[in-house]
């Protein structure tokens, strides 16, 4: 009886922790306008070319696409609140400054070989950080493009500091 | 009911290894399912259903743990039954998982018929020659722990009768210390007892019986036959973002019945000694 009690107190304590929604009442949640606007694009051009023949033709899963922000905004909150309203899948993993895209629309990391992910930049630059420790600011031009070769084919090539 | 067992060792290993490779890598529903019925029952077969009924709770949870956590940690998949914190949890991860449950529990049962089976005899006998340390080795480690048990058991006995009033778990540690001592000990000296026999010595035969017959060699030409024609073209299906299914071609069809074939082997062999009996006993 002890033991199913504390067993019962620890799942609700997890639980507790998570919003949990059916799949119409996430995707149909209004979300609050947000002060500033910023421009997302999604793209995946190196994976279709990697994946000659492959199920996957085209390469934009998001082009130029205005998602409004709040105050204080990452760019994981950007993509998010796209993909929710554009219904593309995403996933990732972990929390805080250490939170990771593993996939966006399907396409996950080393799909396309050992060094293939997904990387982001903002205004041009590619910030060493996770994405959810860059906060945007109004106009920011945000783009998720996926790399077969750890960033070298998005000209993002990994240099050994 | 144990006939698959008098079989060479060599090739009941091969057999096993083979029969849980396939399991493991194929990820396969028809693949899968069939080699659960094989391994529930040969482990019918070799162990009684009492025993396999007594086990089938705990395997029961591994299957659900393993099924239910799997849409929890993977959101990948076109159908979204319901989101927790913007991660899909999705129709094709649950499957996922439900499949990898199958096959984790086939391969448990699989093993639990082979520990039933391959003795520390047959182990000997097939590791001792390409290496003696190794199989020595390996048996003792099989042996240690349902060994541990069984002392932990009779010293925690008479511990309890020695009028022993200390709590629950200051008698089990004791008890456990002493356990782990005595094994400690008999492994040093088996390993000694072995070497004053002059194990792994060059040149030194032993007595096995084991010996290579026709009949081995009828099952064994069966089992390569049926094994390379379920090679030759693996029906494959993927889960992810969709379930996708190949085409059934005649190859693939045939793989899929000698799989079948190969699973039940252990009970086909079964009903032919069973047979051959029969028709012995009323001559």
């Amino acid at each position: 009886m002890k033991k199913l009690l504390t067993i019962s107190l620890i799942l609700l304590m997890i639980l507790g922790g998570c919003s949990v929604k059916s799949a119409d009442e996430y995707y149909k949640e209004t979300e609050s306008k947000g002060t500033k606007t910023v421009t997302l694009t999604v793209n995946c051009d190196t994976a279709v070319k990697y994946q000659k023949g492959g199920e996957r033709v085209r390469g934009d899963i998001l082009t130029d696409y205005e998602v409004s922000i709040g105050e204080g905004d990452t760019v994981f909150d950007a993509l998010k609140k796209a993909c929710k309203k554009k219904q593309i899948q995403f996933e990732y993993q972990g929390s805080g400054d250490s939170l990771y895209i593993r996939g966006i629309d399907y396409l996950y990391e080393f799909e396309c070989g050992d060094l293939s992910g997904w990387e982001y930049c903002v205004n041009g630059k590619f910030p060493d950080k996770g994405c959810n420790s860059v906060t945007l600011s109004d106009g920011d031009v945000v783009k998720w493009l996926y790399t077969c070769d750890l960033g070298a084919d998005i000209g993002n090539k990994y240099k050994v500091k | 009911m144990n006939s698959f067992k008098n079989l060479h060792p060599g090739f009941v290993l091969c057999y096993f290894v083979f029969v849980t490779f396939f399991s493991v890598f194929s990820f396969n529903p028809i693949y899968l399912v069939s080699s659960l019925m094989g391994a529930l029952l040969f482990a019918l077969m070799i162990q009684g259903v009492g025993a396999v009924a007594r086990s089938i709770g705990g395997y029961f949870l591994v299957f659900f743990l393993i099924a239910v956590t799997n849409p929890l940690f993977s959101h990948n998949g076109r159908t979204a039954l319901f989101f927790i914190n913007d991660n899909r949890v999705t129709l094709e991860a649950f499957v996922y998982g439900v499949v990898l449950g199958v096959a984790v529990v086939s391969v448990l049962y699989w093993f639990r018929c082979f520990n039933e089976i391959f003795d520390s005899e047959r182990y000997m006998y097939v590791f001792g020659r390409i290496s003696p340390g190794l199989a020595v080795a390996v048996s003792m480690t099989l042996r240690f722990v349902p060994e541990l048990i069984h002392n932990f058991r009779q010293v925690n006995n008479a511990q309890k009768c020695l009028s022993d009033n200390r709590c629950r778990l200051r008698r089990y540690i004791s008890s456990f210390s002493a356990v782990i001592s005595q094994s400690l000990e008999n492994a040093v000296i088996t390993s000694d007892s072995m070497r004053a026999r002059g194990y792994s010595l060059r040149g030194r035969t032993s007595y096995t019986r084991f010996r290579f017959s026709r009949r081995d060699g009828i099952v064994l030409g069966i089992f390569i036959f049926l094994a390379a024609l379920s090679v030759t073209e693996r029906h494959s299906f993927s889960y992810y973002p969709d379930f996708v299914c190949s085409d059934f071609s005649l190859l693939s069809a045939v793989s899929c019945v000698s799989f079948g074939i190969i699973v039940l082997l252990p009970f086909l062999y079964e009903v032919r000694e069973g047979l051959w009996k029969f028709s012995a006993s009323r001559i």
